[in-house]
């Protein structure tokens, strides 16, 4: 009795020493500022290639509710120079099917006005009865493409949208892609402007508050604020895995190469606050022998660590090279237009040809980051590369 | 199937040579069990477990109809450490929580058959009427071998009614309404019949109860209470002849519930959504009795049936149903138990039992007109075991002891054996009687196959999606009960001090992902600690005033985190008072307490505490006619009003605030 009774004590001592209690946690902000979420942009993009819309996805799954809830992130797009702020604001009709798309887009310094259209594509095996025979079939299993300029949409099969210039952006389902790179002939490019930070929970999004603001103002908020769409890093296009694509800085003319000089960068120089307007001026060819002698002159407004903004132009004729050799690798510091050793940390280019199989195969990589290619009025525009 | 056929004519020829070879008296397998409220105390009988060698708590029918108790979870309120959880997956359903245990690890008995958990919901204990039990039994801990190996938090036994000796119909009606909000009216309606034909008793039972939806805000979409219709039947029959009873009783349970929530059906339409769950339960037994040597020796073969329709999603301006989930569960099951047989000083149970379980499971969706996919999502999956148990009782001066084992074997898990030790110590100080008791149980469960298998979609009703997982271990545990029980004059009060390991725990866990939050799936937690104690005190302070103190601190604590488990209230208690005014007339007020759980693993977010108040008043008019009247939570507690949410929120507080309740109860000989 007295071992029981004792045991008892104990161990009701220990349980009241160690009494648990349950305790509210910190409520997150109810309503977190839209600003608080507006993070510094930085227009320079490396050589990297990805898919823009999924690494900058559109929508946020509601798996318990089957929903695609728009995250109203406010994009950019840089179509033939001009700039659009563009948000896709709805994915359902009224009869809630899915694949009925709304866009908002704000042209710059002008209104903003709405594109509704149908991209519901094949849909999937709960909506769609031949669902299966669609998705393998190109004639059904097709974009819907959206001029933004004239607020017009058209079903295109993806052979003739390689070759048209009449659209920007096009939607099958939750799939999206831009006129540029091997999807078209445009330059379409498209940036991440803003996405609302008070979406997110700890482990995933915040549906409730998504709700509020898909059955409130659509993410008005968010578009309305002030961005430099020009400071904004615009993605590569798709098959164009470099910020200076060989084909948007030279071009085959015959058995040469000749410069496309139109196009210009803002090049993020290796060493910090150093920046480089960068165009290639000219390409010059000859025929040596049997082999091809070329040179490249370059042009370049520079900022070096020391100035406030860009100084005057100046070319750089860098060093001449022949087919005849079968790899040429030169790395560039522009600011002090030198070419250093590809170690250098000075480095900013990378020129490499490779000469095989009676083949010319030029690249140029960089070794930070790239805005462009732009035009030159726009280049101009440009003050200072920070 | 054919194992079970063998088995069976096996067992019927065993008792039927033991006729010529024994030749004791047959008594008490059928007598009727007087009601009780104790908390301890002996009886026999077969379908019973008060004859177990550990702690049995008991609600008995007395007390049932003075408390007015309508289904199987408001007879579980009186008892320490013993709470019902409302499961959100169901509005409406009760699940039982046993020392932190859940459902799963509580197994939940009628007439001593366990009933299936397998079904999408698990056992809801409101399904079972009031109108057949004749009392409920209560174990507490893995603390017996009897049991099979469900039964690692405790035992629930529903003893139903005997088959009566006299010609008899009892008739109940009843119905209710609620002060506040909108709708929330039920009715009820009970039939008993008795009949005595020749040698054998017949009973048949009936109840068919109704529940409106109910809205603490008519203004939102949401309804805070779903509307049901829960209906239980059961027929039994029962003879004598010779020594042997035979036995066979059919039961059928139905629940239809009907609730109204909101939801976003694109992201700009926001609507009402009705989810319709109906389940139903067919089991039906066959047996018989005798008895054997020193012994009773019960064969019992058992079928099941559940199947489960769920209309989830429905959209109410669409003529179809969106996604309807299909779910069939079969089990067979045959028991063998040759009881209290002797042995020098030794009372022995023994018993073998062997099982198979089989699931179907398909999902039917029709999200634009016309396009109907149907997915198979369990194909015939079956799950076979075997279960053996040895069971002594023994007496070393004023200990009673109680070693015991069982063995399972899963057809997937393979062998396990159980060894279980109660240890009781009786003694008298005076006029004060004395009871010490020490238990070390060991317990093991397979997964079972909803825990396996099982998808669940209930999105629309509360966000859940569960989803089964194949690669789950078995559950162990090792729980330590300490007790001491102290009577004197007209009070008894006890202690029970507990401590429960379990390792590999299965709980439905929140998985992180994309989803909004709510996608559950079944994890081993890979330990848990369940401790805390329970006390009970009930004595006659007064003559006709009887006062009953109940309360319980149990935590439940995942290990791994230090994080306790969801939905497990820490604190809860109750307090009753019964005063018998005249012969005629009694007044019940019960006072529940509720302390504040967690909702989620991460301890972020709680459901606060509540206390109810009930007012009971109960009239005889005359032999044959009675009636009674009850205030619902006087205090008018409630949740906060439901809102159109794509979250709603968890909260385990009454959605109904004060409500009255009357009825009238007739018996015709």
């Amino acid at each position: 009795m007295k071992t029981s009774l004792n045991l008892i004590l104990l161990f009701s001592l220990t349980l009241i020493l160690s009494c648990r209690e349950v305790v509210q946690s910190p409520k997150l902000d109810s309503n977190p500022s839209v600003d608080a979420y507006l993070l510094p942009l930085s227009p320079y993009m490396g050589d990297q290639n990805f898919d823009f819309f999924i690494e900058n996805s559109w929508y946020a799954y509601d798996e318990a509710n089957h929903i695609i809830w728009p995250n109203f992130r406010v994009y950019s797009l840089r179509i033939k120079s001009k700039y659009y702020k563009l948000q896709i604001v709805d994915y359902y009709d009224d009869r809630s099917l899915p694949g009925f798309f709304t866009l908002r887009v704000k042209p710059e310094g002008e209104a903003s006005y709405y594109i509704d259209f149908e991209a519901a594509g094949c849909g999937n095996v709960y909506t769609n009865p031949r669902y299966k025979e669609c998705i393998k079939n190109p004639d059904t299993n097709v974009y819907t493409y959206v001029d933004i300029e004239k607020a017009s949409s058209s079903k295109l099969s993806d052979k003739d949208a390689s070759r048209s210039n009449e659209w920007d952006i096009a939607f099958n389902g939750t799939d999206v892609k831009l006129n540029s790179g091997s999807n078209g002939p445009g330059d379409v490019r498209a940036a991440n402007l803003y996405l609302y930070g008070g979406f997110f929970i700890s482990e995933g999004f915040d549906f409730q508050r998504i709700a509020e603001e898909a059955f409130g103002q659509r993410g008005q908020r968010f578009i309305s604020l002030d961005f430099d769409v020009r400071r904004a890093a615009y993605g590569l296009p798709k098959g164009q895995p470099r910020a200076i694509f060989e084909s948007d800085w030279f071009r085959k003319k015959g058995e040469f190469f000749e410069a496309n000089s139109q196009n210009w960068w803002i090049i993020e120089g290796a060493e910090s606050n150093t920046y480089s307007k960068f165009n290639v001026k000219a390409i010059d060819e000859e025929v040596v022998g049997e082999f091809i002698q070329t040179k490249i002159t370059l042009s370049l407004y520079n900022q070096s660590k020391d100035d406030s903004d860009f100084q005057e132009i100046t070319d750089w004729e860098l060093p001449s090279f022949s087919s005849q050799t079968r790899l040429f690798k030169t790395c560039l510091d522009l600011n002090l237009k030198e070419v250093v050793k590809c170690s250098d940390p000075r480095a900013d280019l990378i020129l490499t040809v490779l000469n095989r199989n009676s083949k010319r195969r030029w690249r140029i990589n960089v070794i930070k980051g790239a805005v462009g290619p732009i035009s030159k009025d726009e280049m101009l525009n440009w003050i200072r590369g920070n | 199937m054919s194992i079970y056929l063998n088995l069976t004519l096996f067992s019927l020829l065993l008792q039927c040579f033991s006729g010529t070879l024994f030749a004791q008296e047959i008594k008490g397998s059928l007598q009727d069990s007087s009601s009780v409220l104790v908390i301890g105390e002996q009886e026999s009988n077969s379908d019973g477990l008060i004859d177990a060698p550990v702690k049995v708590e008991v609600v008995g029918d007395e007390q049932i109809k003075k408390q007015q108790y309508q289904d199987l979870s408001e007879t579980l309120t009186e008892i320490p450490g013993v709470s019902t959880t409302s499961t959100s997956r169901r509005a409406g359903s009760k699940s039982a929580l046993i020392q932190g245990f859940g459902e799963s690890s509580v197994l939940v008995m009628i007439d001593g058959t366990p009933v299936s958990q397998n079904n999408s919901f698990g056992f809801d204990l409101t399904q079972v009427s009031t109108s057949d039990i004749e009392k409920v039994e209560v174990i507490k801990g893995g603390a017996s071998s009897l049991y099979g190996s469900q039964a690692m938090g405790g035992v629930i036994n529903v003893v139903t009614k005997k088959v009566g000796r006299k010609n008899k119909i009892e008739m109940e009606g009843s119905g209710g309404w609620v002060s506040g909000g909108e709708g929330g009216g039920n009715r009820n309606l009970k039939v008993t019949i008795d009949r005595k034909i020749s040698r054998a008793g017949l009973k048949a039972s009936i109840s068919h109860r109704d529940q409106d939806s109910f809205d603490l805000d008519p203004s939102s979409i949401t309804k805070d209470g779903a509307a049901s219709t829960r209906q239980h039947g059961s027929l039994k029959v029962e003879g004598k002849y010779g020594r042997r009873t035979y036995f066979a009783k059919g039961m059928f349970l139905r629940g239809k519930v009907e609730s109204e929530t909101s939801r976003p059906y694109s992201s700009s339409a926001f609507g009402a959504s009705l989810n319709t769950t109906d389940t139903t339960s067919q089991n039906f037994k066959i047996g018989t009795e005798e008895k054997l040597g020193t012994g009773l020796l019960r064969s019992e073969l058992n079928f099941e049936i559940n199947k489960d329709k769920l209309s989830l999603n429905d959209n109410p301006l669409t003529p179809f149903t969106e996604t309807l989930k299909e779910t069939r569960f079969e089990g067979r099951r045959l028991d063998l138990k040759y009881k209290n047989f002797k042995i020098g000083d030794h009372e022995v149970t023994t018993g073998l039992l062997i099982r198979e379980n089989i699931v179907d499971q398909q999902t039917t969706t029709e999200a634009v007109p016309g396009n109907i996919v149907k997915t198979i999502d369990i194909e015939n999956k079956s799950i076979s075991s075997y279960e053996s148990f040895v069971q002594d009782t023994f007496w070393l001066g004023n200990f009673e002891v109680s070693p015991g084992i069982r063995y399972q074997y899963d057809k997937d898990f393979g062998s396990h054996i159980s060894p279980k030790v109660n240890l009781s110590h009786f003694a008298d100080i005076g006029e004060v009687g004395l009871k010490s008791w020490v238990t070390v149980g060991t317990g093991y469960r397979a997964p079972s196959i909803k825990e396996r298998f099982f998808t669940l979609d209930h999105s629309s009703v509360a966000n859940y999606i569960v989803v089964g997982n194949k690669n789950l271990s078995p559950e162990q545990s090792v729980s330590l009960q300490l007790g001491e029980e102290v009577q004197f004059s007209k009070t008894s009060l006890y202690g029970n001090l507990f401590l429960n390991k379990i390792s590999n725990l299965i709980e439905s866990i929140e998985r992180p992902g994309e989803g909004s939050g709510r996608i559950f799936s079944y994890e081993n937690l890979e330990e848990v600690i369940s401790r805390g104690v329970e006390f009970g005190i009930k004595s006659e302070v007064l003559p006709k005033l009887n006062l009953k103190l109940n309360g319980s601190y149990t935590e439940a604590i995942n290990r791994n985190s230090n994080l306790l488990l969801a939905n497990r209230p820490l604190y809860s208690g109750m307090f009753s008072a019964a005063y018998q005014v005249i012969d005629s007339l009694s007044l019940i007020s019960s006072t529940n307490y509720t302390g504040s759980s967690y909702i989620d693993q991460d301890n972020k977010d709680i459901s606060p505490s509540f206390l109810t108040t009930n007012l009971k008043l109960n009239y005889q008019i005359n032999k044959q006619l009675k009636s009674f009247f009850r205030i619902n939570n006087l205090l008018d507690t409630t949740r906060d009003a439901g809102q159109d949410l794509v979250n709603p929120k968890i909260d385990n507080r009454p959605a109904e605030g004060r409500s009255f309740f009357m009825g009238f109860n007739m018996t015709v000989l």
